[in-house]
């Protein structure tokens, strides 16, 4: 049989962007043309005004995630002084439970990292959960569906990308749908705050929600040690002989890693995967026909539209990369955005491809090397799910002309705020 | 062939090798993984790209 090629071209890359600021309004809609001229220009780029240096080519980024020993990641997420500005924050946090503060997994070095991450492998298990909830997330994803197929419409960020993490989440701290709900609002005010460059009043809901969070957490450790149970915070409590014990600050950190990043970059990750579904002509044609490639659309979504679009990393000592001399303590934002479409190892790196070989070059979605995200296969499978049942249950699938999409406020989550489309059933 | 050692030691379970190379390399049911301990030449290629994948450095190929 004959197929077309689908490939699609980003739609704003074409348009010149001056401003090289990735904090401008057509960086939000398409940063994609300001990281070609930077990799172009000035691969390792000094930014004075958030005194930050911008890493844009591939090999660079995977050298620097690769030498934890020469790069910390105590601002992985940059967000160094979330709090710091804030004193009305600063005041309510001050109750926090999670004491001494501790720097754990996401932002953690070793010898410390290998440490929480042996745990946090253990307690998340991948395969174990899967199989375990597998059959579940399929039949609550047919009940998002229902919900909507009769109109013909859905919004897809609210109706099908938030509550399929959120049911994961639920399942692997094994709470109950309400509490998930609220879950999501803390992690929402989380993440706000994380971001930076962010309101007074964000702000301090989220030093709230970090207390309610830290609560919920205390107590399910109390019960936990009761009454010993096999959910993820039980899991993380049973430590053979020859390992300390997590502290509760450590515990707490841990959670609400898990909570933030298996929420935030899944929800986008799949409106990406719809929006890409809906926009790209015979894409869902060539999926439908062989379902098998669903594989292939989630790692070319993931290279192409990689969710976390940036992670952060401090330099231990002055140094050299890439010819370019930085300095010791220098905050480095590694663009995976960037690395994914660096033209050394992508051609046509701009274009989606369906059948761009994704083995070839590993796209850095999820990072590489020691923090390589824990739920990345977790993630993967949520997707292939959620597309799998889309596809079994709707038709021709078109971005709504009445509504145009809107993109995320913030540049570092690639997604969208919200999405409508349409579709035949 | 091609000589493929996982040290179970250092392995954490990334999966990082299962998606490289996923015809040599699978978790089974219990979360263990599993491997092919020789695999032909033209396989070497992917395997290698697996060891150096790997975030513990756990794969040694021969
Ligand atoms: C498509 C969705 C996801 C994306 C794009 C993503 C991306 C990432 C990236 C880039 C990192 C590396 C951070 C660094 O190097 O500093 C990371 C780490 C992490 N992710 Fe994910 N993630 C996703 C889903 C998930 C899910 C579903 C979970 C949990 C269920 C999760 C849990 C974690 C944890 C615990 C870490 C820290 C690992 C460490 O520091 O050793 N992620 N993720
Ligand atoms: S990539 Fe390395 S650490 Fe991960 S499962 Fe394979 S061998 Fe183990």
């Amino acid at each position: 049989m004959q197929h077309t090629n689908v490939k699609s071209k980003c739609p704003y890359s074409s348009e010149a962007v001056d401003d090289i600021s990735l904090l401008s309004p057509a960086a939000r809609a398409c940063p994609y043309g300001a990281y070609a001229r930077i990799r172009a220009e000035e691969p390792i780029k000094y930014l004075a005004d958030q005194d930050l240096w911008i890493v844009s080519k591939y090999e660079d980024v995977e050298y620097i995630l690769s030498n934890p020993e020469k790069f910390s990641s105590k601002e992985a997420l940059s967000s160094g002084n979330a709090y710091r500005d804030f004193p009305k924050a600063l005041e309510i946090l001050k109750q926090s439970r999670a004491q001494p503060r501790q720097r754990t997994l996401i932002l953690a070095d070793p010898p410390e990292h290998g440490f929480h991450r042996k745990i946090v492998q253990r307690a998340l298990s991948p395969a174990k959960t899967l199989r375990a909830f597998a059959p579940t997330i399929e039949a609550r994803v047919n009940g998002f569906i229902d919900k909507f197929i009769e109109t013909g419409r859905f919004e897809v960020v609210s109706q099908f990308s938030i509550p399929l993490p959120m049911a994961l989440v639920s399942m692997i701290f094994d709470v109950s749908e309400e509490q998930v709900y609220k879950m999501k609002r803390w992690s929402d005010n989380f993440f706000a705050a994380l971001t930076g460059h962010v309101h007074e009043e964000i702000v301090i809901n989220a030093a709230k929600d970090t207390l309610v969070f830290e609560n919920f957490v205390l107590d399910r450790v109390a019960q936990c040690r009761k009454t010993p149970s096999d959910c993820f915070i039980g899991r993380l409590l049973q430590q053979p002989e020859d390992e300390r014990p997590l502290t509760d600050a450590e515990i707490i950190n841990i959670c609400s890693q898990v909570l933030v990043g298996g929420n935030e970059s899944t929800i986008n990750f799949i409106s990406n995967l719809v929006y890409q579904i809906a926009s790209t002509i015979g894409l869902e044609e060539r999926l439908r026909e062989d379902p098998a490639r669903i594989e292939d659309l989630l790692e070319e979504s993931l290279r192409h539209e990689p969710p976390l679009q940036a992670m952060y990393r401090i330099t231990r000592s002055e140094m050299e990369i890439g010819g370019v001399r930085i300095p010791k303590a220098a905050k480095l934002m590694l663009n995976f955005g960037s690395a994914n479409r660096d033209e050394t190892f992508y051609e046509d790196g701009d274009e989606f491809d369906l059948d761009r070989d994704n083995r070839e070059t590993l796209h850095m979605a999820f990072g590489r090397g020691i923090h390589a995200c824990a739920g990345q296969t977790i993630a993967r499978r949520e997707g292939k799910i959620a597309i799998n049942v889309l596809l079994s249950r709707l038709r021709n699938l078109r971005i709504a002309d009445d509504i145009p999409p809107v993109r995320n406020k913030l540049f570092g989550v690639r997604g969208f705020q919200s999405l409508h489309v349409i579709f035949d059933h | 062939m091609v000589k493929v050692k996982v040290d179970m030691n250092l392995c954490e379970y990334h999966g990082q090798c299962v998606f490289v190379a996923p015809k040599e390399f699978q978790f089974d049911d219990n979360d263990e993984l599993v491997y092919s301990e020789e695999v032909p030449e033209e396989a070497r290629a992917r395997v290698e790209k697996a060891a150096k994948a790997c975030p513990q450095l756990a794969i040694k190929v021969e």
